[in-house]
């Protein structure tokens, strides 16, 4: 028989009864009776303690998902590693690709003066077309790359273009960045909502930069 | 009887872990001695950057005529740096060997400039190289027997051959081999395992150096040579390159170190 029993049993028994059995084993029963309150406080603290951590996890972990969506909302940018882009060729031009959309996507409208032009898209994993890059191919000496991204993406292998060393406002008021180097310029500019990046090889003439940039905007 | 046991067990457990160690070691040269494969090897940004300050630069370089061709997409194939090293080297020759190409002149007629690239007009040739090259037959990508068998074949049913010189001494580019050979308007292929290229923006008293990750096996075309001489009071530093068409989309100007350690391979492609 277990002894915080023994308090009990003998409580279930007749008061005559009770009265005997307390005499016989009052000592017992009076240490049942101290121990089971010692248990149960025990119990009770260890249930406190148990609840405050649960509820200081509970805490933490609110606090960080609060923390965590409010810093990637007010991010919202989807950043992709080198080689998690691989390119493809299509046949749909990037003017062709900006008809189909509803935002505005400026091109060079060079498709008729140019010998050789193609288009690429820039895919991830999901098939999800990342940028459109399309080059004007004068030669090797001369050709135009224009790489055209929504600015909710971000690629590591255009960050070269967020240190351009030279800026220029063009006349609708968008700033311009480019940097000349040996025989090329690369330049970048924003416009409603996309990143465009081009890179101008066999020249070194920021001038003709910024008269074709502008002439996208006609 | 009981140490007996324990004796046994130890020498049970110490055979295992020999019997182990045999087979992985066998493993490992067996995988040494299997020949390399050249793949889609994504080119990772910047690995670093360097800027070199000056008082004084000399820089000698010289390409091939008219450049080269910079082709470097596919339609929709995967594991092509062989294949389109190929297509670059035919897209080059192509020149100098009318109807490599046919019905087709990868190069402007009349300043005899290559088209960085064309793929409207070159997937033909990718496509037969892809097949005569057996890319991704027998794993990713090509071996630099595929490559160098594909790329004669290609070439025989046109009526030429290619003679592979060595360009390379133990693995090591040999910077007057190239020289020559640009000057003599051809190209050199190589072959590497994971290293660097490299992208060079000059100014006027400092140079950028963007050392750029190659990640992987990867076949490129060399067709010019630089030497980049920097002086700073009375030090000075002389920097070796080729440029390269890597098969990639960016950087269009790419450059390969002579001095690299990750070289396998490179051979002057003579036709004739």
């Amino acid at each position: 028989m277990e002894q915080n029993d023994l308090h009990q049993l003998i409580e279930q028994q007749a008061a005559e009864q009770k009265k005997t059995l307390y005499a016989k084993y009052g000592e017992e029963a009076k240490r049942c009776v101290e121990e089971n309150a010692k248990a149960r406080q025990r119990r009770k603290r260890m249930a406190i303690h148990i609840s405050a951590l649960a509820a200081s996890f509970l805490v933490v972990a609110i606090c960080l998902t609060v923390i965590l969506t409010v810093v990637s909302n007010s991010d919202d940018i989807i950043r992709y590693s080198d080689g998690e882009i691989k390119t493809r060729q299509t046949a749909t031009t990037l003017k062709e690709y900006g008809e189909k959309q509803t935002d505005k996507i400026l091109y060079l409208d060079w498709y008729n003066t140019v010998a050789v032009f193609e288009t690429l898209e820039g895919y991830d994993s999901n098939d999800t077309v990342i940028y459109i890059r399309e080059r004007f191919s004068i030669t090797t000496e001369r050709s135009v790359t224009l790489v055209v991204m929504n600015n909710i993406y971000e690629v590591n292998s255009f960050e070269r273009y967020n240190s351009l060393n030279e800026s220029f406002e063009l006349s609708n008021g968008v700033t311009l960045t480019y940097s000349i180097k040996d025989n090329n310029i690369e330049a970048k500019f924003e416009y409603e909502g996309y990143k465009y990046f081009l890179s101008f090889c066999g020249t070194t003439d920021a001038e003709y930069v910024k008269t074709t940039v502008e002439s996208m905007f006609d | 009887m009981k140490k007996l046991t324990w004796l046994m067990i130890a020498i049970l457990s110490l055979s295992c872990i020999a019997i182990c160690c045999i087979d992985s070691t066998q493993t490992e040269a067996n995988a040494e001695t299997a020949e390399l494969r050249y793949y889609d090897a994504p080119l990772l940004s910047a690995a670093s950057i360097e800027e070199i300050h000056f008082t004084g630069r000399v820089v000698t370089q010289r390409d091939t005529d008219g450049g080269a061709p910079l082709h470097n997409s596919t339609p929709g194939l995967d594991n092509c740096c062989g294949p389109l090293a190929g297509t670059n080297a035919v897209a080059f020759y192509d020149k100098y060997y009318e109807n490599l190409i046919p019905n087709y002149s990868p190069y402007d007629l009349d300043t005899g400039t290559y088209y960085m690239s064309d793929y409207r007009n070159t997937n033909p040739v990718l496509l037969e190289l892809y097949d005569l090259m057996k890319c991704n037959v027998g794993g990713d990508g090509v071996s630099e027997a595929d490559f160098k068998n594909g790329l004669q074949t290609y070439f025989n049913k046109r009526g030429l051959t290619i003679t592979y010189r060595s360009a390379a001494e133990n693995k090591q580019l040999n910077y007057d081999t190239c020289v020559e050979a640009v000057r003599a308007n051809k190209v050199i292929v190589l072959f590497t395992t994971p290293g660097h290229i490299y992208d060079i923006a000059g100014y006027n008293n400092y140079d950028v150096i963007t050392k750029m990750s190659i990640n992987g096996n990867h076949i490129m075309l060399a067709y010019g040579f630089m030497k980049r001489v920097y002086y700073q009071g009375s030090d000075s530093r002389k920097d070796y390159y080729v440029r390269v068409a890597t098969g990639m989309g960016d950087p269009d100007n790419a450059y390969y170190k002579i001095d690299s350690t990750n070289l396998e391979a490179a051979y002057v492609l003579d036709v004739a």
